[in-house]
C-alpha cells in the first residue's frame, strides 16, 4: 500500500515528483524514494524518511523523466534497501509499485536461478528483473510481457535509461494520469495532481500505457485505444493547512460546511435512490452495508437510522470479514461506504456482492474512484480531500447522507419528515455553536493524556459513536481506547475498571437515558473517573459524573453528529498533549489499498 | 505597484451583533460569499494574488472557508493577532512578512476591483478616500491639496451630531504603505492615526480619491445596502430544477440542485444558493440573497433581504428588509414587515427603515410578528403567537 508518481516533460522532474509525493503520504510514509533518468543513467535517492526530509538535490537536475514512491511496508520491513524505486541488475530499469505480487516467491527463485541479483526483501523487486529479462530494446513491450507472469495487484511506473518514456501498467490498484501541455504526471491519486492540472485520465484494469513527450499510447486489452480525458472538480488549495496547526483540526472545523454542502448536493439523486435502495417487495429483508474502520462505524449509525425510521433490518459487515465468508447473503441491493473509494477490502467485498446479482450503491468522497466506477449508483460526500489519517469530516458527511437517504424515503409520515428535515438542517449550525463555545475539552485532553486505557460507553444510536471515539483516541494519541455498548460492561470489561481507567459515557436523551444513568452509577461504584458527553443543562448526569462535556440540544436521533465532534476534539487535544504526530500516526496510512 | 496585500480581518465587531457574535464581520455572507471573498476577488482582478490575512476573533470560521485561497486564484497566508487591539496592532503583527510597497485593506468593507484601481499606482504612503454624503463620524478625515491634513477622525475633533450631512472625505481603510509605517504603529491605535503621526513628523501622506463603489458594514442593518450593491452586478444563471409556471424577471441566479416548485414569482436581482427548496407559490423580490440548503415553503413573500444557509421558513411568511442568519427555523405565518424603527445599540440610537434581524440557530414558533427594528440574537427560541420587538439577547427564550 503505497503512493507512486511518475513525471515526463520538459521541466526538471525531481522537484515536481518531490512535491507530488508529499500529497500522497496519506497512503504510507515508512520510506520514500525518487529515481531520475538522465540520458543513459538512472539515479536513485531513497531512504526511510518522510518525504519532506528526503534529500533530492543529489539527483541530476536536468533529468526530465522520473519516478517517485512513498511506502507503507507490506512485504519486507521499512528499510533503505526495501524502499522504492527498485532497479535491475544493470541499473538501467527503475520501477515503482503499489500493490501486492502474490507469486513473487516463485518468480524470484526462477530469476535468481537465471543469475539475477536481488538486494531487497520486497515483492516489487521481481519487476525490474523480469522486465530486464524480457527487454529487447523497447520498454513498453518488455513491461507488457513481464506483467503476464505476475499474479496479484499492481499499479506500476517504469523508466529505462536511454529511452525517453514512462511506461505504466495497472491491475486492481489505482493509477491516474494528469495531462498538462507536453507534460504528464501519473499518480496513485488525483490529490497529487491538483496543483498542476484538472485534466486527467483514469487507467482501467489491465491497461498498459507508454508516455512520451509527444503523447500517450494506451493499450487496452492489447489494442491501441483512444484515451478519454476527464475534468476534476477539486481545487488545488484544498489540500493545504490554511491557517490551522493540523489537518485534523482543520477538518474538524470544516464539518458544518461539509454537512451543508453534502446535503445540498444530495437532493438531486434522491428519487432514483429510493427505487434502488428500497423496492416495495423487499422492505422486510435486510439491507447489507459494508465498510472498514471509520466507514464501518458510519454504517453502524446507518443501521440504527434505517431500523428506527423505516423498520428495515440492516446487516452491517466489515468488508475484510465478508471477503472470507463462505456465502455472501445479500438482498437486491447493498450499500458500500469508503472515503477514498479505493479501500481494497471494500472493493473486494463489492465485487463479491455484485457477483451474487445484487445492485450496489456506494457512498464515497472521491468521484471517479474505483468504488464509484464499480457501483450502480454513487452518492458523494462533498467533504473535499481529507488529509488527516484519522477521519473526521468524512465520517460526519457519510452519516449525514445516511440520515438524508432515510428521511427522503417515501413511506415516512409527512409531518415527521418535516420535523426530521428541520432537525437535520440545524445540525451544521449546532456543530458551529459547539465548536465556538466548548471550553473544557482542551483541559480534558491534558487530563486524559495521563492514562493508558480509556473506556468509551454508550447505548443505542450513540453506540457506534463510542466505537468511533475509541478509534480516534487510538489513532491519534496511541492510548488504548475501547468502545463498548454500555449494557455489555458487566459481561467482562468491568474487570478492567479502576481509578486508573476513566470511562467516557455518551448520554442521549432518548429511551436509553435511564439505562445509561444506571450504567454510569455502576462505573462510579468501581471508582473509575467518568467523563460524560451530555446535552447542555443536563443536571442529573452532571451531578453523577466527574466532568461533563456539554453539547447543544438537539433531537437525540441526530445526537451522534454532535457527540462525535466532542470525541474528535478530545482525541485531538489528548494527542496534542502527548506530542503525537496527529495527522500522520505511526504504522498507519490513510487509504488501505492492500487486503 | 504593490504585489502583496494584507487584509485585516481579526476584529470582533461588537456593533454588528448578533451576526458578529459567532463569526468575524468579514465572514458575513452577502450574495453567497463572505464579505472578505468580495475583497479577495477585487484584489485578484487587479492582479494581486499574494495575500496575507490577519485573523483573530473566531478565526477558525474564516480559515476554514478561505483556506489557502486556491479556489479564488490567489495564495493566502495567515497571521494571528492574539488580542484585538485595533488596526495598527493588527498590521504590525504582519510586519515580518511584508516587503515594500504593500496594500492594506479591510476585510469587512464592500469594494470592487475598480474601487482599488486609483491606489495601485499611487506613491506610498497613501490613503484611498471616497466622498460620501452621510458617513459615520469615525471615518471622516480632512485633506488638503491631495495630502492628508488630519487623520484624527472627526469623532474625536468635534462635538457635532452623530452623522454629518454634506460631502465628507472618508477613509476607506485601504492604504498603500511601505516599511516606514512600522515605527509609527506602536503608539497608534489605528493605521490612520499612525499616518497622522507620520504627517506630523513632516512625512507627506498622499490622498487618492476613488469613484468606485465602497460601502461600510458596521451595524447589522448595513447588510442590506451592501447586499443591494453586490447584487447590482449579479450574473443570471439557472441550474437545478425550475418547475412549471415559474416567472423569473430580472437577474436571477439559481444554484445547483435547487428546486423551485411551480407558480413561484421571482423578480431579480435574486441569488439562490445550491440545494434549496423554494415554493410552490412563493414570491421573491430582489435584492435578495439566499444561502445553501435553505427551504422556503409555500405562500411566503420575501423582499430586499439576506437569508442564510440551512434556514427553514414555514408557509405563509412575510419578510421585508430583513436578515436571517444560518440554521434558523421560522414557523408558519411569520411576519416581519418593514417600517421606520428606532434602534438602540449601546448608548447610541439610530433610525432605520428596516424589518428584523435574526441570528443563527433560532427556532421561532408559528404566528410570530417581529416588529420593525427587532434584533433577535443567536440560538433564541420563541413560542407561538409572540410579538417580538427591541433587542433579544443570544440564547433567550421568548415566552
Amino acid at each position: 500500500m503505497c503512493g507512486i508518481v511518475a513525471y515526463i516533460g520538459f521541466q526538471p522532474a525531481a522537484p515536481i515528483i518531490y512535491k507530488c509525493l508529499g500529497k500522497l503520504e496519506y497512503r504510507g510514509y515508512d520510506s520514500c524514494g525518487i529515481a531520475i533518468s538522465n540520458r543513459d543513467n538512472i539515479t536513485v535517492e531513497k531512504d526511510t524518511k518522510r518525504v519532506a526530509a528526503l534529500q533530492f538535490n543529489t539527483l541530476p537536475l536536468d533529468g526530465k523523466i522520473g519516478l517517485g514512491h512513498t511506502r507503507w511496508a507490506t512485504c519486507g520491513e521499512p528499510s533503505r534497501a526495501n524502499a522504492h524505486p527498485h532497479v535491475d541488475c544493470l541499473h538501467k530499469i527503475a520501477v515503482v509499485h503499489n500493490g501486492n505480487i502474490e507469486n513473487f516467491e516463485e518468480l524470484r527463485k526462477a530469476l535468481v536461478g537465471e543469475g539475477h541479483i536481488f538486494t531487497s526483501e520486497t515483492d516489487t523487486e521481481v519487476l525490474p528483473h523480469l522486465i530486464e529479462k524480457y527487454y529487447e530494446g523497447e520498454l513498453g513491450q518488455a513491461v507488457t510481457r513481464a506483467i503476464k507472469d505476475i499474479r496479484g495487484s499492481f499499479a506500476i511506473a517504469v523508466i529505462c535509461a536511454g529511452e525517453e518514456k514512462v511506461v505504466l501498467a495497472k491491475q486492481k490498484s489505482p493509477l491516474v494520469i494528469g495531462l498538462i501541455d507536453k507534460e504528464y504526471i501519473a499518480a496513485s491519486d488525483i490529490a497529487a495532481l491538483l496543483d498542476y492540472t484538472d485534466r486527467v485520465m483514469y487507467l482501467e484494469e489491465g491497461d498498459v500505457c507508454n508516455i512520451t513527450t509527444v503523447g500517450i499510447e494506451l493499450y487496452r486489452n492489447g489494442v491501441l485505444t483512444e484515451l478519454t480525458e476527464e475534468r476534476i472538480a477539486w481545487k488545488p488549495a484544498d489540500t493545504r493547512l490554511g491557517g490551522f496547526s493540523h489537518y485534523m483540526m482543520k477538518e474538524i472545523n470544516e464539518q458544518p460546511r461539509v454537512i451543508t454542502e453534502t446535503l445540498a448536493a444530495f437532493e438531486g439523486v434522491s428519487e432514483k435512490l429510493i427505487g434502488l435502495l428500497d423496492p416495495p417487495e423487499n422492505r422486510r429483508t435486510s439491507l447489507l452495508m459494508v465498510g472498514c474502520g471509520t466507514s464501518y462505524h458510519s454504517a453502524l449509525v446507518g443501521k440504527y437510522i434505517f431500523e428506527e425510521l423505516i423498520g428495515r433490518p440492516v446487516n452491517v459487515e466489515l468488508a475484510s470479514e465478508l471477503n472470507y465468508r463462505a456465502n455472501v447473503i445479500a438482498d437486491k441491493v447493498a450499500l458500500a461506504i469508503s472515503q477514498s473509494g479505493e479501500t481494497a477490502d471494500t472493493l473486494q467485498a463489492v465485487r463479491r456482492i455484485k457477483a451474487t446479482g445484487c445492485k450496489m450503491v456506494c457512498i464515497t468522497n472521491v468521484e471517479g474512484s474505483q468504488l464509484s466506477r464499480l457501483a450502480d449508483l454513487s452518492i458523494y460526500t462533498k467533504a473535499g480531500p481529507e488529509i488527516s489519517v484519522a477521519s473526521t469530516k468524512t465520517f460526519i458527511a457519510q452519516v449525514a447522507l445516511l440520515y438524508a437517504i432515510c428521511i427522503s424515503h417515501a413511506n415516512i409520515d409527512e409531518i415527521l419528515k418535516k420535523d426530521l428535515e428541520r432537525g437535520l438542517g440545524q445540525i451544521p449550525i449546532l456543530i458551529r455553536q459547539f465548536l465556538n463555545e466548548q471550553s473544557n475539552i482542551e483541559t480534558l485532553g491534558r487530563y486524559l493524556a495521563t492514562f493508558n486505557n480509556v473506556l468509551f460507553v454508550a447505548r443505542g444510536i450513540n453506540y457506534p459513536v463510542a466505537l468511533e471515539g475509541a478509534l480516534k483516541l487510538k489513532e491519534t494519541s496511541y492510548i488504548h481506547g475501547e468502545g463498548y455498548a454500555a449494557g455489555e460492561l458487566k459481561h467482562g470489561p468491568f474487570a478492567l475498571l479502576d481509578s486508573n481507567t476513566p470511562a467516557i459515557a455518551i448520554v442521549a436523551h432518548d429511551r436509553t437515558y435511564e439505562a445509561m444513568l444506571t450504567n454510569i452509577r455502576e462505573i462510579k461504584t468501581r471508582k473509575a473517573p467518568v467523563i460524560a458527553v451530555v446535552e447542555e443543562g443536563d443536571k442529573e448526569v452532571a451531578d453523577l459524573v466527574d466532568i461533563v462535556i456539554e453539547v447543544p440540544h438537539t433531537d437525540p436521533f441526530f445526537s451522534p453528529m454532535l457527540n462525535v465532534v466532542a470525541l474528535q476534539l478530545l482525541a485531538y487535544y489528548t494527542a496534542l498533549e502527548r506530542g503525537c504526530p496527529i495527522d500522520f500516526p505511526r504504522n498507519l496510512a490513510k487509504t488501505v489499498t492492500v487486503e | 505597484m504593490p504585489k502583496r496585500a494584507v487584509i485585516l480581518a481579526a476584529g470582533g465587531g461588537s456593533r454588528g451583533r448578533p451576526f458578529t457574535a459567532t463569526k468575524p464581520k468579514s465572514m458575513i455572507f452577502i450574495a453567497g460569499k463572505p464579505m472578505i471573498q468580495h475583497v479577495i476577488e477585487a484584489l485578484e482582478e487587479n492582479g494581486i494574488r499574494d495575500i496575507i490575512i490577519v485573523v483573530g476573533y473566531r478565526k477558525e470560521r474564516l480559515c476554514d472557508f478561505i483556506g489557502s485561497g486556491g479556489s479564488m486564484g490567489v495564495s493566502v497566508n495567515y497571521v494571528v493577532q492574539p488580542r484585538q487591539l485595533g488596526s495598527a496592532d493588527a498590521l504590525s503583527c504582519a510586519s515580518k512578512n511584508l516587503d515594500d510597497p504593500f496594500l492594506v485593506l479591510p476585510g469587512n468593507k464592500f469594494l470592487r476591483a475598480d474601487t482599488l484601481a486609483p491606489i495601485l499606482n499611487a506613491t506610498s504612503p497613501s490613503v484611498l478616500v471616497k466622498t460620501v454624503s452621510d458617513p459615520p463620524r469615525s471615518s471622516i478625515i480632512t485633506t488638503k491639496n491631495n495630502r492628508l491634513e488630519s487623520g484624527i477622525p472627526l469623532e474625536r475633533r468635534t462635538t457635532a451630531t452623530f452623522r454629518e450631512k454634506g460631502n465628507f472625505t472618508v477613509d476607506t481603510r485601504v492604504y498603500s504603505l511601505d516599511r516606514n509605517i512600522f515605527p509609527f504603529l506602536e503608539e497608534a491605535s489605528s493605521i490612520i492615526s499612525a499616518l497622522d503621526s507620520m504627517m506630523q513628523k513632516g512625512l507627506g501622506v498622499n490622498i487618492v480619491e476613488t469613484s468606485g463603489e465602497w460601502s461600510d458594514l458596521i451595524y447589522p442593518w448595513d447588510v442590506l445596502p451592501v447586499n443591494g450593491a453586490v447584487l447590482k452586478h449579479l450574473q443570471p444563471r439557472t441550474a437545478g430544477k425550475i418547475g412549471s409556471d415559474v416567472y423569473l424577471q430580472g437577474n436571477v441566479n439559481v444554484g445547483d440542485g435547487t428546486v423551485i416548485a411551480p407558480h413561484c414569482v421571482i423578480s431579480g436581482p435574486v441569488i439562490i444558493g445550491p440545494g434549496c427548496k423554494i415554493g410552490p407559490q412563493v414570491s421573491l423580490k430582489g435584492p435578495l440573497s439566499i444561502g445553501t440548503n435553505t427551504v422556503i415553503e409555500t405562500f411566503t413573500y420575501i423582499s430586499n433581504s439576506v437569508i442564510g444557509s440551512d434556514v427553514q421558513i414555514s408557509p405563509g411568511g412575510i419578510i421585508e428588509d430583513s436578515v436571517i442568519d444560518d440554521g434558523t427555523y421560522i414557523g408558519a405565518r411569520f411576519t416581519s414587515v418593514s417600517g421606520e424603527a428606532d434602534i438602540h445599540v449601546g448608548s447610541e440610537h439610530y433610525q432605520q427603515k428596516i424589518g428584523c434581524m435574526i441570528g443563527e440557530g433560532c427556532r421561532l414558533g408559528s404566528g410570530i410578528i417581529a416588529k420593525p427594528g427587532s434584533i433577535i440574537g443567536n440560538f433564541c427560541r420563541a413560542e407561538d403567537l409572540k410579538v417580538i420587538s427591541g433587542e433579544i439577547p443570544d440564547k433567550s427564550m421568548v415566552v
